[in-house]
């Protein structure tokens, strides 16, 4: 409740948060791993934060609306019914537009800032890989979690935002790798 | 049914815009100091653990904030009040062990990578500082956006959270670089 003691909202926010740093610190590795396929794409790393935001934001909110669905009984634990694949659907629509916009702001901020990165269609073609395979990805893991839970008695509100946000940040990363290797090796630059 | 296609489009699209040219921000710091992460890359592997708490503590302080509004334990008029410090203070003693700990985390993380890093020591040092200097700012753009929107009239469930979740990205990284240059 909303009028606790500091020491009981303390110990149900710490040991949560401790968890998800020790996973978002796993994910900061694979990252740190990449650093030097990074280096050979000037500018990539301004991609960074906004595409982890992005699918934190398109992930999450997804995972809100299909347990609110559960509950209302829109969405069966074990069917695929029409308001699960409108939910799907957007959340693809959202991952495909907003990888675009992401890779045109990226382009603009470097230009804007001067700061020196590769060209127009290399962001693009590297935001949109990333963006909405990492995005398709991310709404089956969602949908996942949110049937398990449901089954397991759990309720998907508590379980799937804080899962899928340190999932999507790993999924995303991941995703990220890929399609600077691909856009390396088809030599897209 | 609640839900279309048209309408779950219409609400998400404006805010994950607005949120992404926050984050924006944050990536160009980030690319800004693209050579000191290419000279220690052990920096790199905190920056999404770093980024993602200081967005966990404040959706936490935000959703305890906006739940306390619509229930009347806070007034929508800004004065000091028990639950308010209660809130404040619980959010900066769990940013202090969050941090330490991702900082100490980090050190144990890089020498087992092989990566080069910091001191051992100055993991802590530098997570602890740069987190609770954004923490206290966004705790306090937190207050100021939940009593805006709550005063206005829109559920600041649905308003601060998002944002104040991008302006953190962009707040953590500005001062986690800053903190650095000041430890370097």
């Amino acid at each position: 409740m909303v009028t606790r003691s500091i020491y009981r909202i303390v110990e149900e926010t710490a040991p949560l948060i401790v968890f998800y740093a020790i996973i978002g610190l796993i994910t900061g590795s694979i990252l740190g791993g990449i650093v030097n396929e990074i280096e050979l794409l000037p500018g990539l790393l301004i991609l960074i934060p906004p595409l982890l935001d992005m699918r934190g934001g398109i992930g999450s909110t997804l995972g809100a609306r299909l347990s609110s669905a559960l509950h209302l009984g829109y969405v069966k634990p074990d069917k695929t019914t029409k308001c699960l694949k409108i939910n799907i659907y957007s959340s693809l629509i959202l991952s495909l537009f907003m990888s675009v916009i992401l890779g045109i702001f990226a382009w603009v901020s470097c230009m804007l800032t001067g700061l020196m990165c590769v060209s127009f269609t290399t962001f693009l073609i590297i935001s949109v890989i990333a963006g909405f395979s990492s995005g398709v990805v991310l709404t089956f893991v969602a949908i996942f979690i949110v049937r398990i839970s449901y089954k397991k008695g759990l309720d998907p509100d508590d379980v799937t935002a804080p899962s899928i946000g340190t999932l999507g940040d790993m999924i995303t990363i991941i995703c990220l790798l890929l399609a600077i290797k691909l856009v390396l090796i088809l030599g897209l630059i | 049914m609640i839900y279309s296609l048209k309408r779950i489009l219409k609400e998400s699209m404006p805010v994950l815009i607005i949120s992404a040219a926050v984050t924006m921000g944050a990536g160009i710091i980030l690319n800004k100091n693209s050579e000191m992460i290419m000279l220690l890359p052990g920096i790199i592997i905190i920056i999404p653990a770093f980024i993602n708490m200081g967005g966990s503590l404040m959706s936490v302080l935000s959703s305890r904030l906006s739940s306390a509004l619509h229930l009347g334990f806070i007034h929508p008029i800004l004065h000091k009040t028990k639950t308010l410090e209660r809130n404040l203070f619980a959010t900066l003693i769990t940013a202090v062990i969050s941090f330490t700990s991702l900082g100490f985390f980090a050190g144990i993380f890089t020498r087992i990578i092989g990566l080069e890093g910091l001191d051992i020591l100055m993991f802590p040092l530098l997570t602890l500082t740069a987190g609770i200097l954004t923490v206290l700012v966004l705790s306090f753009l937190s207050v100021i956006f939940s009593y805006v929107s709550f005063r206005k009239g829109l559920d600041p469930d649905n308003i601060v959270i998002p944002i104040l979740t991008s302006m953190g990205d962009f707040i953590g990284i500005l001062f986690l670089f800053l903190t650095l240059s000041l430890i370097l």
